[in-house]
């Protein structure tokens, strides 16, 4: 080999190669964490990615995903053109058309149901990647229809809607001043690495770490100093049981109760019911260990805690995050550092320092007069305590199939995954009977297939997008490579859109780069082509550090102006199955245990996945190829199933047919389950009620099921 | 200044010589061997007879004037005749010396028995280079449509395979019961049988050849082959005849320690054409093998330089891949115990497990868990019968198909589960 | 200088990014059957109450013996002066499988298009060019590293944490 063919096989960025490095943000997982990309450029092609070193989030590393980029840019199956549908819904074929032709087509489809059924009938729904999302908000709002729904009605909004019960606004804990942290179902090394180095550098720094999990996680066996096994869903008995003893024994800070709490007298006379022992016989979890978690969480100071997203998937999940967050206030651990700060989000959920116009631009164009949102209804407590109006798309297949309060038409869907519904099937089959569907995506996934035109979305490698980032940091991106095919990305789209449906819109109308900078006009920024030159992000003018206190000393932005141990929303509300207290309450469903033993675990993420969307991404599918539940050693010896064997999920709807992992990573009794695989999905088999009632939050992390050894050989 | 002479110029000789130069920088080391070719592995042979690689690639080490340059080596291209107790040699030009240290690494040659009847020139030897261009020059300028490959073992299987490749119709017959009867499981060698036989070759076992001719092959029954060639494969024998006076001992091949040195102290002796340690029986015996070789030349090298070098002895260990199949030997096939077998669309693994303590193992299709199961086998020899799997062994093990339960039985601790 | 790649095992949680850096590095195909040559894995052993966990990642060691140099009959792995990885160059490879039985770490692979085997270079060029190996570059948790000699004698007198490298594993 010759020293260039050395070179070039390395990839070594030179000009005698004549490779280079061009910025850009990694755009698989969620807004908050996505990391700065080096694009190794050849000929146009992305050959290599590479962490940007210097970068705010990851500073010249990634995760497992992420290293994955340039497959997942170059995903065979991408979309590759506007395409209308050919075939019967739902059977794939599909031919090419103009993207002038496409936007004809729904600008005439959607303008007719509008005139036809309303402007309501229409639904503007959002699932990957989200960095659109104030735009397609607007486009809705603009359009007439306040039914605009996000995946986010799966993901994070209860999460939302429990901090700002009690705190009046979204917080997070403060890990990076933490000297203790009490993890609760959350497994950070795995789901967000940023997040788990936070934790492993407390650790690091002499910290203690509790791990409360129902699963034997990387962070419970590795890095806990002690480990709390909880049945799943018992885990308010548990933070009740804590409360008794800080109350009982006066460890709680009284007078941090008394000048900023609401709601502590009805708060601790519930809890006063949950004893030590009580608490061991619903969680399982040894008193002993529950009083030394408490312990060490009220000895150490600054301590916090760290809930999991995943306490929200049970059918009492708002509770259960709520009892969590409880134990917060009780103990005078808010708005100091080391503890649960309130958070303020800038641009699409994350923080560049300043308040941006976003929640302004697409609220000044909400429709007053529309009949109301999809779940609203339902569920009157997500309507009431959210700031941003969403619909809840939990209640969307019941919509679809009965029509009430009124009939649903016409179908936006960007990014959309029908394997985040509950019986998927439903899902699509509520598409079918829509009388039009168009559908944006970066991959042709299973909703596309059932729409009626078709148009193909870009990658964050392909467009120029501006990220917000923790720590007052704000980037403005250049495209690193042109399309890879006839596609745009999603704001052009959204601005197409705009266009032809002849919105009375001129800011959406005008495209990304003014509406952005208009949403961000608060940043004191002035010279925008200045930042989209410079290779990290910057600090904008305006940009402050949040003064730790603020909150406290300003008041509460709940309607009680405190911190709401008692829900004052929900006392409003006074239905009689929506409790203000978090109370502990089953989150078993009432199928048969001796029919259906098990209990069903879904959506915990592995280091290869985020949903259904890297599945199909060879280098990541190859770390785990197949589809495979989690069972304890204990309950696979006792049924004959070995590592590999093939095993039935069996629900009371449904089942699915996937291999046997044997790990005690589930507790005996339990199975655990990664979702969004198109053989095996795993949603497919929860009864689309299975929802939490305060939020209409999915109970995907909570469901009796049977397994069942399938014989391989006939 | 110390004077040193390496008999024979292989593999094992070349590290003798590297080695001894290592660690004595000033001494005279005399090469002889009289091919004047650089070493190589004799395995290379068929390769270079089957085109798939060029005359210069069979050299590892490069060209004979470097390495007798970079080692600083006095080479005689002579044969040595005979080798005496008090170190002294005679060689083919009545070259009388005597040197502080000899090493004997003259390898081994293709065995033609005596008994054997062989006439004409349409029967050749797999061994040498000239071998390979003996074979390949024939094939070149003759119409072969059928061979017989006497002996079903690592070499006969590949020669099997050259000829196969280039249309021949070949048979494969050994004197025992199935292929490879000094390193497979009959199972095993069924297997393969099988799997080539679907590819067209035929097969002849307890057969006992008494003659090859212009027709082909008499077997002792009376019966008879036709063949247009015929290549005998039936194993090597050491090249000990120049020291049957030296009062070295010699059994099939030169009796060594483990410091490589012979029963005469000074002479020393590594590659084919020494019996090294056997771990598993705790004999001598001759591992003819180019790493084996290589280690072993290394060892006596420092040894005769003064130092002390050990060469704790190995184990019987083949990996052979023919017509895109692998087929791994691992251990002494013979030594008893408890059969136990992981069969698998894509491969097996088969093996005998005495107690806790593997034996012997075969795997056909899975190159990638040899490494590891051949570096079990020795340290359990070397290290106690309890060693078990550390957890990236049973890591790499599961990741290449093995299943928990075998990787358990295998290499588990009590404790383990699997 | 002679450089060692250490596994920091209380740091690694077998997450594969390491895995992915290689495949993307190395233009690594799986779906033609080809594997990365560098692999994460958990290992759990123990009884069910208490199960012990291992989490690694692991590829070639760059040995300072290297079994499958030796016995490589063709010498195509050679040990790089600068570096000390051992690498190769596969030209005259005729796919005898030797190097992989003689390595003890299962790494040398066969690719079945080429006909010849292929494993871990180190990314010598990187190193050469002062920058780290794909897999040290990706790693979120800083659990692999590569560290010189000296540097290396230096953590393992003064860091008691378990440490994976071929010096230890051999």
């Amino acid at each position: 080999m010759t020293e260039l063919e050395r070179l070039q096989k390395a990839k070594i960025p030179c000009p005698e190669t004549g490779i280079e490095i061009r910025h850009t943000v990694c755009d698989i997982c969620t807004p908050g964490p996505q990391c700065g990309i080096d694009a190794f450029i050849k000929d146009g092609k992305v050959i290599k990615v590479e962490g940007t070193d210097g970068f705010p989030t990851n500073d010249g590393v990634l995760c497992t995903k992420g290293a994955a980029s340039r497959q997942y840019i170059y995903r065979e199956d991408r979309l590759k053109t506007p395409m209308k549908r050919a075939g019967a819904r739902g059977e794939g074929r599909f031919e090419p058309i103009s993207w002038e032709d496409a936007m004809a087509v729904c600008a005439e489809e959607l303008n007719k149901v509008k005139a036809n059924h309303g402007p309501e009938a229409v639904t503007f729904l959002c699932g990957y990647s989200k960095w659109f999302r104030p735009w397609l908000q607007r486009l809705a709002y603009s359009f007439g229809s306040p039914n605009y729904i996000t995946e986010s009605s799966t993901c994070h909004t209860a999460e939302v809607m429990s901090y700002t019960s009690l705190f009046g606004t979204y917080s997070m804990p403060d890990l990076r001043n933490a000297k203790m942290i009490m993890s609760w179902g959350s497994n950070g090394v795995i789901n967000s690495y940023p997040m788990g180095r936070a934790v492993l550098a407390m650790k690091a720094q002499g910290g203690k770490l509790v791990v409360i999990d129902p699963r034997r996680t990387h962070l419970a066996v590795k890095y806990a100093d002690l480990y709390l096994q909880p049945k799943i869903g018992s885990d308010a008995a548990i933070a009740h049981a804590m409360a008794k003893i800080m109350i009982e024994e006066e460890r709680y800070d009284k007078a941090f109760v008394d000048k900023y709490c609401y709601g502590f007298e009805k708060y601790a006379n519930y809890v006063s019911h949950f004893s030590l022992s009580r608490a061991e016989e619903i969680s399982g979890v040894p008193a002993g260990d529950i009083r030394k978690a408490l312990d060490m969480f009220l000895e150490t100071d600054p301590s916090t805690v760290l809930p999991g997203n995943g306490l929200t998937h049970r059918i009492n999940g708002y509770n259960i995050h709520r009892a969590i967050l409880s134990l917060m206030a009780l103990s005078g651990r808010y708005d100091r550092p080391g503890t649960m700060m309130p958070a303020r989000k800038t641009l699409c959920e994350s923080d560049a320092g300043f308040d941006s116009l976003e929640h302004d631009f697409y609220m000044s164009r909400w429709p007053q007069n529309a009949r109301p949102r999809v779940g609203s209804e339902r569920f009157p407590l997500w309507t009431k305590l959210l700031h941003d109006r969403q619909g809840q798309g939990m209640d969307l297949i019941r919509h679809m199939e009965e029509g009430t309060p009124y009939p649903l038409k016409a179908m936006v869907c960007f990014g959309v995954n029908d394997r985040m519904y509950l019986e998927s099937p439903r899902f699509l089959a509520g598409l079918d009977r829509m009388d039009f569907v168009v559908a944006t995506d970066i991959f042709h996934t299973d909703v596309i297939n059932h729409a009626d035109i078709v148009l193909p979305a870009s990658t964050s490698f392909e467009r120029s997008e501006v990220k917000c980032y923790m720590g007052q940091f704000l980037y403005y991106t250049r495209p690193a490579i042109s399309p890879v095919h006839d596609n745009k990305d999603d704001v052009e789209i959204i601005t197409l859109l705009a266009n032809a449906l002849d919105l009375d819109d001129d800011l959406l109308r005008s495209g990304y780069d003014k509406t952005v900078q208009h949403m961000l006009s608060t940043s004191g920024i002035e010279d925008w082509e200045a930042v989209k030159n410079s290779p990290l992000p910057v600090r904008a003018p305006n940009a402050k550090r949040y003064i730790p206190g603020t909150q406290l000393r300003e008041g509460f932005k709940t309607p009680t102006g405190k911190i709401e141990l008692s829900c004052s929303v929900l006392e409003e509300i006074g239905r009689p199955d929506l409790d203000p207290l978090p109370i502990h309450k089953s989150s078993d469903d009432d199928a048969d245990p001796a029919k259906y033993p098990f209990v069903l675990m879904s959506g915990a993420r592995i280091p290869n996945a985020v949903h259904s969307r890297t599945h199909n991404v060879p280098w990541l599918r190859s770390l785990r190829p197949n589809p495979s539940v989690d069972i304890n050693p204990a309950d696979a010896e006792r049924l004959g199933i070995k590592q590999g064997d093939t095993v039935r999920i069996v629900s009371t709807v449904s089942s699915i047919t996937v291999k046997a992992n044997i790990s005690s990573i589930s507790n005996v009794g339990d199975v655990n389950m990664f979702h969004g695989y198109k053989e095996a999905n795993i949603n497919s088999i929860i009864p689309v009620d299975h929802l939490d009632p305060y939020t209409g939050f999915p109970g995907y992390k909570q469901l009796r099921c049977r397994i069942e050894k399938v014989e391989d050989r006939p | 200044m110390r004077k040193f002479a390496i008999i024979g110029f292989g593999c094992a000789g070349y590290n003798g010589a590297k080695s001894l130069r290592e660690h004595a920088p000033n001494v005279v080391i005399d090469v002889f061997d009289p091919s004047r070719r650089s070493p190589f592995n004799p395995m290379l042979s068929t390769y270079h007879a089957a085109g798939k690689l060029p005359y210069d690639a069979v050299f590892p080490f490069g060209s004979l004037e470097e390495i007798c340059r970079a080692l600083d080596l006095n080479y005689f291209s002579e044969n040595v005749l005979e080798v005496t107790a008090d170190r002294t040699i005679r060689t083919e030009s009545d070259l009388y010396r005597n040197y502080d240290g000899i090493l004997l690494a003259t390898g081994a040659d293709a065995m033609v028995p005596g008994s054997l009847r062989c006439s004409g020139n349409r029967w050749f030897t797999m061994r040498t280079l000239d071998d390979a261009l003996a074979l390949r020059q024939h094939l070149d300028t003759n119409q072969v449509r059928s061979a017989a490959v006497v002996g079903g073992s690592m070499v006969g299987i590949k020669v099997a395979e050259l000829l196969h490749s280039e249309g021949v119709n070949v048979t494969i017959v050994d004197a025992a019961s199935h292929l490879f009867p000094l390193a497979a499981y009959e199972s095993t060698a069924r297997f393969i049988q099988r799997q080539l036989e679907n590819k067209g070759l035929g097969f002849r076992f307890d057969a006992k050849v008494t003659a090859i001719d212009e027709d082909g092959i008499a077997f002792a029954d009376g019966s008879a082959l036709q063949a247009d060639l015929v290549c005998l494969c039936i194993g090597t024998r050491a090249g000990t005849r120049s020291f049957r006076n030296s009062s070295v001992q010699i059994g099939h091949a030169v009796v060594v320690n483990s410091h490589m040195e012979t029963s005469v102290p000074g002479i020393y002796a590594a590659g084919d054409c020494c019996e090294g340690i056997n771990l598993q029986t705790g004999k001598t015996a001759v591992i003819g093998l180019w790493a084996n070789a290589a280690m072993q030349g290394a060892c006596a090298g420092a040894n005769m330089a003064g130092d002390h070098a050990d060469c704790p002895g190995n184990i019987l260990h083949n990996i052979t891949r023919f017509f895109d199949m692998d087929f791994i030997s691992l251990g002494d096939i013979t030594l008893p115990g408890c059969k136990h077998l992981f069969d698998c669309p894509e491969f097996f693994v088969s093996l005998v497990m005495d107690g806790n303590t593997l034996q012997s193992v075969n795997v056909v299709g899975n190159y990638r868990v040899s490494g590891i199961l051949k570096h079990h086998l020795v340290k359990q020899l070397t290290g106690g019968a309890s060693t078990t799997f550390t957890p990236a062994q049973r890591g790499l093990l599961e990741r290449n198909g093995l299943p928990r339960e075998f990787i358990q039985l295998i290499g588990g601790s009590p404790n383990d589960r699997a | 200088m002679k450089y060692v790649f250490v596994l920091d095992e209380s740091k690694c949680v077998a997450c594969s990014a390491c895995a992915v850096a290689c495949m993307d590095q190395n233009d690594i195909d799986p779906l033609a059957g080809d594997i990365p040559f560098r692999a994460a894995f958990v290992d759990e052993q123990g009884p069910v109450e208490d199960p012990k966990f291992t989490f690694l990642s692991i590829a070639c060691m760059h040995c300072e013996n290297a079994p499958c140099m030796i016995a490589c009959p063709t010498g195509c792995l050679k040990k790089d002066p600068e570096t000390g990885f051992t690498v190769f160059d596969n030209t005259n490879c005729i796919g005898c499988h030797s190097c992989a039985m003689a390595c003890p770490f299962a790494q040398p692979c066969f690719n079945d298009n080429s006909g010849k085997m292929t494993k871990c270079d180190g990314c010598v060029e990187r190193v050469k060019r002062g920058m780290q190996p794909a897999c040290v570059k990706v790693c979120p948790f800083g659990a692999l590293s590569l560290v010189s000699e000296s540097e290396y004698q230096e953590l393992m007198r003064t860091d008691a944490r378990k440490k994976i490298s071929y010096k230890i594993l051999d």
